[in-house]
């Protein structure tokens, strides 16, 4: 019944995006239509999942809708998660020039939108979280290793700062659970570390990997191991297995660090920041670049501290981490971007 | 030995190591003894991981919107049960193959596992932080006072404690009932037992059941013994080393309970290596090198006894 609702939703969205593309094309500027109606230019988000999961597509999401509200004409197509046919098919029918630029996101779109890109050479594509090798696709990359980088600066600073976080023990201990011992993974435990020693280099950094990103009970495990043996903050960075780690600090009185969504309130009163990837805010700035002519096509963009493509989100965090504190965290990522700290990364 | 900072080895034989390992322990008994059920009516039955799947997730969603741990644990049973109806009737009914169907449940609870999240919480991922339910703890007072056992086995949830009763019960059920014979019967020799009288499909049925019921008990227990919260895909391969252990206990009670408390014990220990920095793959590896060298040791145990019986045969 869900499927049939959701097919027809699909198919209602791809009349729709007919229906607006002629009307797009009747307001374009280059038709020379008036002045109040003509949009700044058009984009269209080709999702490869439903909206909703409350993460990364609910982020881009948010990026398409600042775009909307900044006069461009928008329009995001949904698609069934398990159907990469759809995918491809929905990939195609909005290029050819119907659209200024199309964008998509996730590994999993790499191999359709090579395929698209190659049919319709003169078609802008923006592709997040992965790159694809073409003239006319522009790659956007988050630096995870930068934004693991703050998340180690405010792990130290919880650790040396006992006075200002009451659930520390004193021992200068952190750690780190990671889901499985992959560069990706790695790349966030280079980043943390580094930020943790640029604090206190007496700081003991453990690191454990669960093996899975789904064994919840597991991270739990190595999560409480690593509280029993004195860490204040443990980053968890093991997709659903991380949900157990940050349970684990609410059952030993200890901080935890979310990751990939705002998880902040998952454990209120123990999650200190989720470390993010801002997919929305980086979309909304590489269209505006593209548009401006500044967007490299044929090239990857990574965006890290310096461009805003990652972060840690404090929000719903219950005020856990005092005024001085954010600003100490601030000030280690002004020397990211400065260049004074360049971290150090485990990929290629 | 291997160099490690610290005291690791005086924190792996811990007392607080032992809690872990029985929490770690209680769903792997519980579902290699129902493996075990099916085993010894001479089905191996791979479906294990998704009836514990199926069950963790019920437990959940029912636990946590009615308030209450013991309808979450009957509804997890119940769900766990349905399951293993569909897995007879495939499979005693309509003749599929066993291990086909095995692996249709586990996919089957996988998909609608995270297909009734989206609907019910619309997260396909995890479980919402306000739908949260756990078991209560049994607090033995006075037992728990004594030194290392007490605490391990204080606070612990009943479902630990049923998990371990079932051993005997199971030794019980197999050596002392009626469907226990018929059942070794039917495992045995097929063709005998029917000419025996036996009912046959009757009595896999009934054995595909049991082994519904008890993953039912192994899935709460894994989902509301210290999360109270369901994620993705959170057993994560138990349901195939349950199969690994009452394969390696040979579906008997006694030796598929140790098989269950060496899995137990190894993945507790790698979890400290783990900890400890111990280097990560071999820290992972350390349940499955246990486990091999464990079945040398028991291979070798069997061959003994063989060679004495062959000789007690030949002199006789």
């Amino acid at each position: 019944m869900k499927k049939i609702i959701k097919a027809l939703a699909v198919g209602a969205g791809v009349a729709l995006l007919f229906t607006g593309c002629s009307s797009g094309n009747t307001a374009s500027p280059s038709a020379g239509a008036s002045g109040s109606s003509a949009a700044k230019g058009s984009v269209v988000n080709v999702m490869n999942g439903p909206l909703g999961d409350s993460g990364f597509f609910d982020d881009a999401e948010r990026g398409i809708q600042k775009l909307k509200s900044e006069g461009y004409t928008t329009q995001t197509i949904q698609a069934d998660a398990n159907n990469p046919a759809q995918w491809a098919a929905n990939l195609q029918s909005v290029s050819g020039n119907k659209w200024d630029v199309v964008v998509t996101g996730t590994t999993q779109m790499k191999e359709p939108l090579q395929a698209a890109a190659k049919k319709f050479p003169n078609q802008k594509y923006i592709i997040y979280d992965d790159a694809v090798d073409a003239p006319n696709v522009a790659s956007i990359m988050y630096k995870q290793n930068e934004g693991s980088y703050l998340a180690g600066v405010l792990s130290g600073l919880v650790a040396t700062n006992k006075d200002k976080f009451p659930m520390s023990q004193g021992k200068k201990i952190v750690g780190l659970v990671g889901g499985m011992d992959i560069p990706v993974i790695n790349d966030f435990v280079v980043g943390f570390k580094k930020g943790v020693e640029t604090v206190d280099p007496t700081i003991q950094v453990k690191v454990s990997y669960v093996g899975n990103f789904t064994d919840s009970n597991k991270g739990y495990d190595q999560a409480k191991l690593m509280y029993d043996q004195g860490a204040d903050v443990v980053f968890q960075v093991a997709g659903g297995a991380g949900i157990g780690v940050l349970k684990a600090a609410k059952d030993t009185k200890h901080y935890a660090i979310g990751v990939d969504s705002n998880q902040n309130a998952l454990q209120s009163g123990y999650i200190l920041a989720s470390m993010l990837k801002k997919i929305g805010d980086s979309l909304d700035l590489a269209v505006n670049d593209s548009f401006a002519g500044k967007l490299a096509y044929g090239k990857t963009t990574s965006y890290g501290l310096a461009n805003k493509g990652v972060a840690l989100d404090y929000d719903n965090n219950g005020g856990l981490v005092p005024q001085d504190i954010l600003d100490k965290v601030d000030e280690y990522a002004q020397k990211v971007v400065s260049g004074e700290v360049t971290v150090p990364t485990a990929l290629g | 030995m291997i160099p490690l900072e610290g005291d690791i080895w005086t924190a792996i034989f811990s007392a607080t190591t032992l809690f872990v390992i029985l929490i770690k322990v209680a769903p792997i008994l519980l579902a290699s003894i129902g493996g075990a059920f099916t085993q010894q009516g001479d089905i191996l039955n791979i479906g294990l991981e998704g009836n514990m799947l199926i069950s963790a997730f019920t437990a959940i969603w029912i636990g946590a919107s009615t308030n209450n741990a013991f309808i979450g644990v009957v509804a997890a049973v119940v769900s766990s049960i349905l399951l293993s109806l569909l897995y007879a009737l495939c499979t005693l009914v309509l003749k599929a193959d066993f291990i086909v169907v095995g692996i249709g449940v586990n996919i089957l609870a996988a998909g609608l596992t995270v297909f009734i999240m989206q609907i019910v919480y619309n997260s396909p991922g995890v479980t919402p932080p306000d739908q949260v339910i756990t078991l209560p703890r049994i607090d033995l007072g006075p037992i728990g006072q004594i030194p290392v056992i007490g605490p391990a086995i204080n606070n612990q949830t009943p479902l630990v404690w049923l998990a371990f009763l079932c051993v005997p019960l199971f030794s019980y059920v197999l050596y002392r009932t009626q469907f226990g014979v018929h059942l070794r019967a039917v495992g045995e020799d097929p063709g005998a037992a029917e000419a025996a009288g036996i009912p046959l499909r009757r009595t896999k049925f009934w054995s595909i059941l049991i082994a519904g019921l008890l993953c039912g008990l192994a899935g709460a227990q894994l989902s509301m013994a210290t999360l109270g919260s369901f994620t993705a895909g959170m057993t994560s391969g138990r349901g195939f080393i349950a199969v690994a252990a009452l394969t390696f206990g040979r579906a008997r009670p006694v030796p598929t309970l140790i098989a269950a408390l060496i899995f137990g014990t190894a993945d507790a220990v790698a979890d400290q290596l783990g900890v400890a920095g111990f280097n990560s793959s071999l820290a992972l590896m350390t349940p499955y090198i246990i486990t091999i060298v464990a079945l040398v040791f028991a291979g070798l145990d069997l061959r003994k006894r063989f060679k004495r019986r062959a000789l007690a045969a030949s002199v006789a």
